[in-house]
């Protein structure tokens, strides 16, 4: 969608995911330097490392709210098959990948890379020709 | 489904950026109706048909039928 043709809900759901990104990239830095610094432990220690997720959570968010908001049934259409497709390409990679590391001796990734896959499958979908 | 909304569009001088500001869609969203590639729900399709006072089926028709 051209940025002329963005509806409310969808500058809307643009605001929030720069707000959460803006937020990720604070809590990533604020994390590292705390965990390298002064390592927190406990409870405490367990809620800081989880903290950079909460912004991620919020971008997860920010896409059902805008589902939620959108007016225009076309947009909607298109964003729920980005979402499908995307999905499906992110839990397809992921799922091959955890084969091949079970069995062959490749790098692990710890699991928020799920995170990372599926946004940039969600991206991709939007290459996917059809229904656009 | 076929339409004839370029027809109807072309007859009132009316560009899909004024006939989408007249539904409350995106330009995208008449574009892709108009050429077939979105099928509108029922309300939508409704609205069109108010927008140009025809009833539905004289704007859609089925490939089917």
């Amino acid at each position: 969608m051209a940025m002329k043709d963005w509806t409310p809900a969808y500058r809307r759901y643009q605001k929030r995911v720069v707000v959460a990104s803006l937020g990720y990239a604070a809590a990533l830095v604020g994390a590292v330097w705390l965990f390298k610094h002064a390592p927190p432990s406990g409870v405490l220690g367990y809620g800081l490392a989880a903290l950079p997720a909460l912004p991620i959570i919020g971008i997860f968010a920010a896409l059902g709210l805008y589902l939620r908001e959108e007016t225009d049934e076309y947009q909607r259409f298109l964003i729920t098959r980005q979402i499908v497709i995307g999905t499906g390409l992110a839990l397809a990679i992921c799922t091959v990948w955890g084969f091949i590391e079970n069995f062959m001796p490749v790098h692990h990734f710890e699991a928020y890379w799920v995170a990372v896959v599926w946004f940039a499958m969600f991206g991709a979908a939007r290459c996917v020709p059809g229904g656009r | 489904m076929e339409n004839r909304l370029r027809v109807l569009r072309a007859e009132r001088q009316w560009s899909q950026a004024d006939l989408a500001e007249r539904l409350g869609v995106s330009r995208q969203s008449v574009n892709a109706v108009e050429t077939g590639k979105y099928a509108p729900s029922l309300p939508l399709a409704f609205k069109i048909a108010r927008i140009f006072d025809l009833p539905i089926e004289a704007i859609f028709s089925d490939d089917a039928a």
